[in-house]
């Protein structure tokens, strides 16, 4: 227990400063230290209190550490209490002091009160004072054979402290030994469990280096044991069962016999109060179901246990505080997801009630989308339309996100998009904002609708839409259906005047696109629109946009039919849109069911370990809280740094065959995008276009007049930065790289886009490191797993002695690098980006 | 591991810690100042209550003007986290007379120490039952001056009862007469649009149970529902939280 830091805390104004307060306990503890007279025990308990409360409000009273453990020389177990209390506070930032505690600690460990002899041990244990082990393990072993159930319990997780200090005093000690046969023989069952709960834990974290530990580890999982275990669950309380019902999860049953066994001892379970228990066995269940090696067998149980833990989960989202039914229901979600078709007729359950937090209520909407089928669409998207009308604007716009992901799932969509269509006529921004992006969606799956959605598409003034995504589905719908919406080039062309106000590069690119779209087919009525358009495109400071509108112009100089083929294309129906996550996390997700990686919905290596993390997250957090008038210690960051940067800094071939292979596996790359069609279609044409480019030259000259184009308008080359010339062979050892990357402020951080083909190419290992070491940028550390990626580079200047250190992190799934650069010579940071970003871009080009 | 929690932090609405306890050293105690930046200052009402920040996961709960937060290192059990959460609520009200509020842990330091203390061991959960821990908390809730009890006198065999798995009931209990009374208190709501639709109904239903069983009989009670929900129904009230 680290002292509550003081600085950690706001001191109001109206809090004592502290000062006098505790001089003034100090020489009243002094006092009554030697008193013996009667009732001195009440006016110590008054002052301890004090000590107490100024410890907690954050005044710092280790100043009275002596007086405090002069005053404990008594018997009176409500003042021992308090001095533990006190005492396990500042012992960890008063080594020295703490010795003090030490005698006194042991003396009552030997205590004949039972209650006096486990809380004196549990305050030993938790002084987490790393010199002063060699005192807890006479008490702790006599602990553990204390013929009081109570101080039993406390030496058994006393153990599992020990072990944390200082593993090896624990194993020597052969605690663990002790706690094996303590846990099979005891006849008290928290003794049991808290010995499990310290074995388990001892044993994982011993097995990474001992063989025999793994095997020990393997042992809790024996038949026998777990037999022993589940026969006796109901001698245990609530949490320790949930403890067992884990342990339970790892074994792997025998045969079909063994496992109905189980899940008849275990039925009754799932009628238990506690949530946790109940979700413990339903994960038992689960795996005990996939272990079946019949295949129909196994089909009939997955089915009968579906059937078997609704009911109970239904139950428990019902009951119980929205944060405990936020939990249960985000389990129900997955395995709503899973077996949508099960809880189909059970869709009352998730509609949202007005007074459940928003957490709850987006939940339970992902759920009604999942479980929409023929019977029950209807009801549902009945529901759902009540919903868009809620206050709660978030759930709003979900509930109409809802109904969209519905109509895109069914095929018979009829209702549905009257129901959408109906949306927009409510009027109210969001709503409408909301429903076009959908229509979109919608008529890019089922083209035959347009002809109803664009009659009453084409009544919405664009001038009442703000929202980016919003407009870029109208003006996509304009472009698209402009032979069918009269007054489509009118509506882009006004537009397109107002493209300075324009803030969103989303929509100034969906407007290139929809004024090209629309030029091919009404050319005469778009044709100045379109001028406008490709002009301030071509000026534009984005670089995607300046980047397609120059395109764009090109392709219409070399030929308007390729051009016309290119970005109108005969329209396609999607028929599936992209599903983000991969099958194979889903199902990583789903064995750590009843854990955090539900709720988050990722695996739990995203999120626990540091890598994909990503290492200076932490750091970051901290920057952004520094408004707090004190943050109390950079060294925990500190600590992180070096943690990662170890971790990083292992050799870099070992960990890049792990990262091929994890690649390999995972669908990291899917581009729902149409823009990224567009540009991949963009570069065929590029590559086998100059073969016929001499018959059309004369032509295209015409073209450029005709769309009112000066030449002036071709782009300007942006001026080059002065270029920075890199150092071949340079070299740094990591250890140089790791002080100098603590050292060194972050002079640059820069987000790319990646290419497709470098994406492609990063699944082979190694191949971005020899890459950039072919642009004279070294690798010195790789790490990651699909879709992030994480490398460090450095580089030296030519002439000069000065480095550049660079972290590199690579999103395979969002094709996006993230670079933040940190250099001795901060002012040349920039040009070596430009460097990095140019060399960068090559990755993966033939 | 269910919930190996690192650290218990009741902060008021400010965000000013109230109280706390470290179980673990897995995480920085600055940790509880990311809380503040960006779980609280976001204002966003209905937030989900989990959330990451760092390496570590909040999982926390509003009640009255106190958050509790649990802060957990590893991938922990959630359900589990909040349960253990809500039960520590309710064993706090019982010590305060009701009341659950920041002014109530101002009053309360020592009692609420001594508390975490003993219902969390190294961030496991220990025995959260008031029943229990009434007999050998040494602090009396200064809510409740009325309950007087005899206090820094454990009982006798207190702590053999600490640990025990029926946290309800003392065990060694006999009457005369072995009587069970039973109240079925069940209220229907009904909310209907003006056009006299019912827009939502349901009804709840309370077994409240007075109970002089000697010793520690298993009790089963049968509802019989002609309705048909069947097993369901077949509820078995005390050992139904064994």
């Amino acid at each position: 227990m680290p002292p509550p830091a003081a600085s950690s805390r706001y001191p109001s104004p109206s809090q004592p400063s502290g000062k006098s307060e505790v001089t003034d306990l100090k020489s009243q503890l002094r006092q009554l230290a030697g008193s013996r007279a009667p009732g001195v025990d009440d006016s110590k308990r008054d002052l301890f209190k004090k000590v107490i409360s100024y410890m907690t409000i954050g005044i710092d009273v280790s100043s009275v550490f002596g007086e405090m453990v002069m005053c404990s020389a008594t018997s009176d177990i409500v003042l021992k209490k308090m001095c533990y209390l006190y005492v396990g506070n500042y012992a960890k930032g008063n080594p020295d002091l703490s010795l003090l505690t030490i005698n006194f600690l042991q003396r009552d460990c030997k205590d004949e009160d039972p209650m006096i002899r486990g809380l004196a041990l549990r305050s030993l244990c938790s002084l987490r004072v790393p010199n002063l082990v060699e005192y807890l393990l006479g008490p702790l072993g006599s602990g553990l054979k204390d013929n009081n159930s109570y101080v039993r319990t406390i030496a058994v997780t006393g153990v599992l402290k020990l072990y944390h200090i200082s593993a090896s005093t624990c194993i020597d000690a052969e605690f663990p030994a002790t706690l094996k046969s303590l846990m099979l023989h005891d006849s008290d069952a928290q003794v049991v469990a808290n010995c499990l709960a310290a074995l388990q834990e001892i044993w994982s974290l011993e097995a990474s280096h001992s063989e025999e530990a793994c095997r020990e580890k393997e042992s809790l999982l024996s038949k026998p044991l777990i037999y022993y275990f589940l026969n006796r669950i109901k001698e245990f309380n609530e949490w320790a069962q949930c403890l067992i019902l884990e342990l339970a999860v790892k074994y792997v049953p025998s045969d079909s016999n063994d496992i109905f066994d189980i899940m008849n001892l275990l039925e009754d379970r799932l009628q238990h109060a506690n949530g946790a228990v109940v979700l413990a066995t339903v994960k038992v269940f689960l795996q005990l179901t996939l272990s079946m090696t019949d295949v129909h067998q196994q089909v009939c149980a997955i089915v009968s246990v579906y059937e078997r833990i609704k009911s109970p989960l239904l139950t428990l989202v019902s009951s119980g505080s929205p944060e405990q039914s936020y939990a249960i229901l985000s389990h129900l979600h997955l395995l709503v997801v899973r077996a949508p078709f099960i809880f189909a007729s059970d869709y009352k359950h998730f509609y949202c009630q007005y007074n459940e937090p928003s957490y709850v209520k987006k939940l339970k909407l992902e759920m009604l989308t999942a479980i929409a089928n023929e019977s029950n669409t209807y009801e549902i998207v009945t529901e759902l339309c009540e919903y868009a009308a809620n206050v709660d604007i978030e759930i709003a716009r979900e509930s109409i996100r809802a109904v969209g992901k519905i109509a895109l799932q069914q095929y018979d969509v009829n209702a549905i998009v009257d129901r959408l269509l109906q949306f927009l006529e409510m009027e109210k921004d969001y709503v409408t904002a909301e429903t076009l992006v959908l229509v979109k969606d919608l008529l890019r799956k089922h083209p035959q609708w347009s002809h109803d959605c664009i009659s009453v598409v084409g009544g919405i003034s664009s001038k009442n839409i703000q929202e980016p995504k919003a407009k870029a589905a109208l003006i996509w719908m304009l472009g698209e259906y402009a032979q069918d919406m009269s007054d489509a080039p009118y509506i882009l062309e006004n537009l397109i005047e107002n493209w300075e106000e324009e803030h969103s590069a989303e929509v100034r690119l969906h407007l290139l696109t929809a004024a090209m779209k629309c030029f091919f087919k009404r050319a005469p009525e778009t044709q100045k629109a379109l001028g406008i358009a490709l002009a301030a495109g071509i000026a534009d400071f984005h670089q995607d946009v300046h980047d397609r509108a120059l395109f764009y112009y090109r392709v219409l100089q070399y030929d308007v039919h390729v051009a016309e083929s290119v970005v109108s294309p005969p329209q396609q129906a999607v028929s599936a849109f992209a599903d983000t996550q991969s099958s194979e996390i889903k199902d990583r997700i789903f064995d750590e069911f009843n854990s955090l990686s539900v709720i988050y919905q990722k695996p739990s290596y995203m999120f626990t370990d540091k890598e994909h993390r990503g290492p200076f997250e932490f750091s970051e957090e901290l920057g952004s809280t520094s408004i707090t008038p004190e943050v109390s210690s950079d060294i925990v960051p500190a600590q992180q740094f070096e943690a990662n940067d170890k971790d990083l800094l292992l050799s870099t071939d070992e960990k890049d065959d792990n990262k091929g292979l994890s690649s390999n596996n995972c669908s990291a790359y899917t581009a729902p995008y149409e823009s990224s069609n567009i540009s991949s279609q963009m570069q065929e044409l590029a590559i086998s276009g100059p073969a016929a480019s001499a018959t059309t030259t004369q032509s295209s000259f015409d073209f450029d007049d005709l769309l009112g184009l000066g030449l002036s308008a071709a782009p300007a080359p942006t001026p080059s930065p002065p270029l920075l010339k890199l150092n071949p062979r340079a070299s740094l050892d990591p250890r140089a790289f790791q002080q100098k990357w603590r050292q060194l402020p972050i002079s640059l951080t820069q987000e790319y886009s990646v290419n497709p083909q470098g994406i492609a190419a990063l699944t082979v290992p190694q191949s971005l490191i020899k890459h950039m070491q072919s642009h004279s940028i070294h690798c010195i550390a790789s790490g990651g797993q699909s879709p992030n990626f994480k490398f460090f580079f450095f580089a030296q200047k030519e002439a000069e002695p000065s480095d550049y250190l660079t972290e590199c992190i690579i999103n395979s799934s969002s094709a996006k690098a993230q670079i933040k650069v940190k250099a001795d010579d901060q002012s040349t940071s920039q040009a070596f980006a430009t460097v990095f970003e140019t060399a960068l871009s090559k990755f993966g080009m033939p | 591991m269910p919930v190996a929690a690192s650290a218990i932090y009741f902060l008021n609405l400010r965000g000013d810690v109230l109280i706390n306890r470290t179980y673990r050293d897995d995480v920085g105690g600055n940790m509880v100042d990311a809380f503040r930046t960006h779980i609280m200052q976001t204002k966003e009402l209905g937030n989900c209550p989990v959330r990451q920040i760092g390496g570590c996961s909040f999982v926390y709960m509003r009640i009255s003007n106190v958050y509790i937060v649990i802060v957990v290192s590893s991938n922990a059990n959630v359900a589990c986290g909040f349960k253990f959460v809500v039960e520590a609520v309710a064993l706090f009200k019982s010590y305060f007379g009701g009341a659950f509020d920041e002014d109530a842990i101002k009053n309360n330091f020592v009692l609420i120490y001594e508390l975490l203390d003993e219902i969390m061991d190294f961030g496991y959960p220990q025995n959260l039952s008031p029943e229990i821990l009434k007999l050998y908390i040494t602090q009396e809730g200064v809510r409740s001056p009325f309950s007087s009890k005899p206090k820094d006198k454990p009982v006798p065999n207190a702590t053999l009862q600490v640990t025990g798995a029926v946290g309800w009931r003392r065990e060694g209990l006999s009457y005369k007469k072995n009587e069970v009374f039973l109240d079925i208190v069940e209220s229907v709501n009904l909310l209907m649009s003006s056009k006299g639709n019912v827009l939502r109904c349901d009804v709840t239903g309370k077994v409240l149970m007075k109970c002089f069983l000697s010793g520690m009989p298993d009790l089963k009670l049968g509802l019989n529902d002609k309705l048909g929900l069947e097993k369901e129904s077949e509820m078995k009230s005390r050992p139904a939280k064994r």
